[in-house]
């Protein structure tokens, strides 16, 4: 009877003793859940989803970098580059190239050459998905081993932006991408604080310290990146601890449900994604202006904020995410007044109500939002007829044109710039061959934009993008809903070794000081 | 019988030739260009051209296709568009995760479900009868991704007897106890059906004329059960079994999506919201040698079974 009973107890503290194990020891592995199934294209030129631009967060350098735990271009400071200097009119830019700086795996000193080829890289489209952003970069030269020249064909907002530690900015070794070709995306090698080791197909990227790291070598020795799609397992999975730290499901619930698990430290993070409602102004009904006033009048921000929780969102100020180099932070936005909308829309000779089509994905999130949204347009006589589509087949057929209601949920690089001309350039304009994401057919506020894109005065260039908000938010290209923040949590004895505010790369990133505190 | 296989894999290559058809213009029809989703929104115009031309999809559809039979024939499935593995060598890294999960998991329902179902034959409208009945119709309703959590909840959190990330695999120990938690999941699914049907067949055997004599003859019950009245239900039963392996192959994404475990259902699912057109057309020709085979060793399976089978 005796040895019946032993059995399973035998059994179960075998069982604790392999989960139990290596707790007690000084911890240096840390293990982070990430919403994805798989990894994409571990290649820091090629890539823009938020899973592989995490992970490759902690692998590579720029000639420059936003301060950790920030999001914003006015916390540059040196990375690779130890000084740099523009000449006054601002198209040649010469940089000091860090000495010493070694590439992961070997692959010898990081110098000149390797920055001027990686540049080059970053601004070819094979080998680039950011390479329009480049495309003012002329001559790119090592002048010696430890000095780069840059010389523009024309003036652009933020060099400095370009040459960051984000996207294209990236610097990759010349030697092991040229070695590697296609494949670079099989083995990254960079000279950041972490090197690629290992990729395991579904399951994850480990990474190892690169002790050689020019800043010191780091206090954690090893990243188990792990790819846990399903939203619940990778909470259960913080939960009993088999994961240190994890991406968050935008959402309040998850935030209030996290925070309940001991020892657990939840952070709504910058850079927030603005959930803007773009409109198209060529297509009937919406190219009566009254009509897009109705709309813009028909949402009622506050109630937005309320409705997903006033921790992971907070209301849209401008056409342009708020925070941003540029931003009109009170932008004239159109008040919530159903009265109004419905004198508006009886002025348009639309009395009895009118209908719109919204191509709509099928994630949960953004459903949710816009299912709120013809709630509340319902209330004034509008009638939006939403279309939901599986995520890819949405991309697709919103560049197509084929939407004349469009609601994009994005973050960019926080220049207004960046927004404005991709959202509201007519240059922009989908379904034409320099297409990016102007959905509205936008046309109103060129001039602006474009002259903001090369003044050199930093006052008259922050007027003009007011300017260009002001007469898109009057013309109604977009209406502007809320902004959400990208949420993360982790144990609370992981000390990160800076104040995390924000990530341009949306992962926190895992310096060479972040460690275990227990 | 070995006509008899050679017969059935002739006509299973027309099978494969139709599918492979099938799914190359299926997986174009569906709106959604990978070169956008693989290069992210942010990706400018000229990087999608670049690699739309790079995945060979700016040549036109006939070309491509001419490509991908032409190849398929001399065994190359091309690579991933995504990750840019070799798609055969992918399916090859996953494959055993999903054998071991379907396998076990199949062996499990079989060994509760075949004596649970034979059970509640012989015991018909009576309470365990009722039990059984209602305790299948349970697993067969409840969905898959629930009754996960709830074994997640259970035993990794309150308990923490298992892990929740049900991947490892270092050490055979690790192995078997991410093993556990998904194949109790998709085994108790499989029990259902096969507590059902082995149920339902016995019934009919039950009332045949030789179980009656073999019990006028005085043949114990336990033999007559097992050796008389079993023997001649399994068929339906395997029948069950074969076809529904070929759809637990497939349903087993829910199980390694929330168990976090590697596997074919994860790798298609996957493609799809990718839109990784080599990775889908490498899988579906997969999917359909598995099923095929499947049949193929199902048929085998009932002259094993039943001598008077005969294979022309």
């Amino acid at each position: 009877m005796i040895g019946k009973m032993m059995l399973p107890a035998a059994l179960a503290a075998a069982m604790f003793a392999f989960g139990a194990g290596d707790a007690l020891a000084q911890k240096t592995t840390l293990v982070v859940g990430m919403a994805s199934a798989d990894a994409g294209k571990l290649d820091p030129h090629l890539t823009a989803t938020t899973p592989d631009k995490g992970l490759l967060n902690w692998m590579f350098n720029g000639l420059v970098r936003v301060q950790p735990g920030r999001a914003s271009p006015e916390f540059i400071e040196p990375d690779l580059a130890e000084s740099w200097e523009a000449s006054p009119d601002g198209l040649t830019w010469t940089f000091n190239i860090r000495h010493g700086v070694q590439c992961h795996h070997g692959y010898g000193e990081f110098t000149a050459e390797d920055a001027a080829y990686s540049i080059k890289r970053a601004s070819t489209k094979e080998t680039s998905s950011f390479s329009a952003d480049f495309a003012a970069f002329g001559a790119v030269e090592a002048v010696d081993k430890y000095t780069l020249k840059i010389t523009l064909s024309n003036q652009i907002p933020t060099v400095l932006g370009l040459l960051a530690n984000y996207h294209g900015g990236n610097m990759v070794c010349k030697k092991a991408a040229e070695e590697a070709g296609e494949d670079f995306m099989k083995r990254p090698i960079g000279t950041g604080p972490f090197m690629f080791a290992e990729y395991q197909p579904q399951q994850f990227v480990r990474l190892v310290a690169n002790n050689d790291y020019f800043r010191g070598a780091p206090k954690i020795q090893e990243i188990i990146y792990r790819y846990v799609p399903s939203d619940a397992s990778r909470d259960l999975a913080f939960e009993s601890g088999e994961v240190d730290m994890i991406y968050g499901k935008q959402d309040q619930t998850w935030v209030d449900r996290i925070k309940q698990i001991p020892g657990a430290v939840v952070v709504a993070m910058e850079p927030a994604e603005l959930s803007n409602i773009s409109l198209n102004i060529t297509v009937p009904p919406l190219n009566d202006i009254r009509v897009r006033q109705a709309i813009a009048h028909s949402i009622d921000r506050s109630a937005m904020v309320a409705f997903r929780g006033d921790v992971v969102t907070r209301a849209a100020v401008s056409v342009v995410p708020s925070g941003y180099l540029g931003t009109d932070e009170h932008a004239p936005l159109y008040p919530y007044d159903p009265e109004k909308a419905k004198a508006l829309l009886a002025e348009a000779g639309l009395a009895n109500g009118v209908s719109v089509k919204t191509i709509h994905t099928t994630l949960p999130g953004m459903l949710a939002t816009i299912e709120a949204i013809q709630a509340q347009l319902k209330k004034t006589g509008i009638d939006l007829q939403i279309e939901p589509v599986e995520h890819a087949t949405f991309h697709a057929q919103i560049r197509q044109d084929l939407s004349p209601v469009v609601h994009y949920s994005a973050a960019r690089f926080p220049v207004a710039d960046v927004y404005l001309t991709q959202f509201f350039d007519s240059n922009s304009i989908v379904g034409t061959p320099t297409a990016i994401t102007n959905f509205s057919h936008c046309n109103v506020a060129d001039d602006e934009i474009r002259a903001a894109r090369v003044e050199q005065d930093a006052e008259k260039q922050k007027a003009l993008w007011k300017e260009a908000q002001r007469k898109i938010v009057e013309a109604v290209c977009a209406v502007p809903i809320y902004e959400n923040l990208q949420l993360w949590a982790w144990k609370d004895n992981l000390d990160l070794g800076y104040d995390l505010k924000g990530s341009l790369n949306l992962s926190p990133p895992i310096t060479e000081l972040t460690h275990f505190t227990k | 019988m070995y006509a008899f296989i050679i017969k059935r894999l002739l006509s299973a290559l027309v099978t494969l030739f139709a599918v492979m058809t099938l799914v190359f213009v299926l997986v174009r029809i569906v709106p959604g260009d990978p070169a956008q989703v693989v290069l992210g929104d942010q990706a400018s115009q000229e990087a999608i051209e670049a690699m739309r031309i790079r995945l060979g999809l700016d040549r036109s559809m006939a070309e491509q296709y001419v490509e991908f039979i032409s190849n398929a024939l001399v065994g190359d499935w091309g690579t991933s568009m995504v990750t840019g593995q070799p798609v055969l060598a992918e399916v090859l890294k996953v494959l055993p995760w999903t054998i071991e999960l379907t396998v076990v998991s199949l062996a499990l329902g079989a060994v509760i479900g075949i004596p649970l179902g034979v059970w509640a034959a012989v015991r018909r409208n009576k309470l365990t009868d009722y039990v059984t009945r209602v305790l299948s119709l349970l697993g067969l309703s409840f969905p898959a991704f629930v009754s996960a959590i709830i074994l997640l909840m259970v035993f990794s959190i309150q308990l923490r007897w298992f892990p929740v990330i049900s991947s490892g695999g270092d050490s055979f120990v690790e192995r078997m106890r991410s093993l556990a938690l998904p194949a109790v999941n998709l085994g108790l699914i499989m029990a259902a059906y096969i507590t059902r049907v082995t149920r339902s067949a016995m019934l009919e055997v039950l009332g045949e004329d030789y179980v009656r004599t073999a019990r006028a003859k005085g043949v114990p019950q336990g033999a007559v059960l097992w050796r008389h009245a079993l023997r001649n239900a399994l068929i339906p039963v395997v029948t069950v079994v074969g076809l529904y392996l070929g759809i637990l192959i497939g349903n087993s994404v829910l199980t390694e999506v929330v168990f976090n475990r590697p596997g074919l259902g994860k790798l298609i699912v996957g493609a799809l919201n990718q839109r990784d057109y080599t990775m889908l057309q490498g899988m579906m020709v997969i999917y359909t040698v598995i099923v095929v085979l499947v049949n193929l060793i199902t048929d085998l399976t009932y002259g094993l079974i039943d001598p008077r089978v005969k294979y022309k």
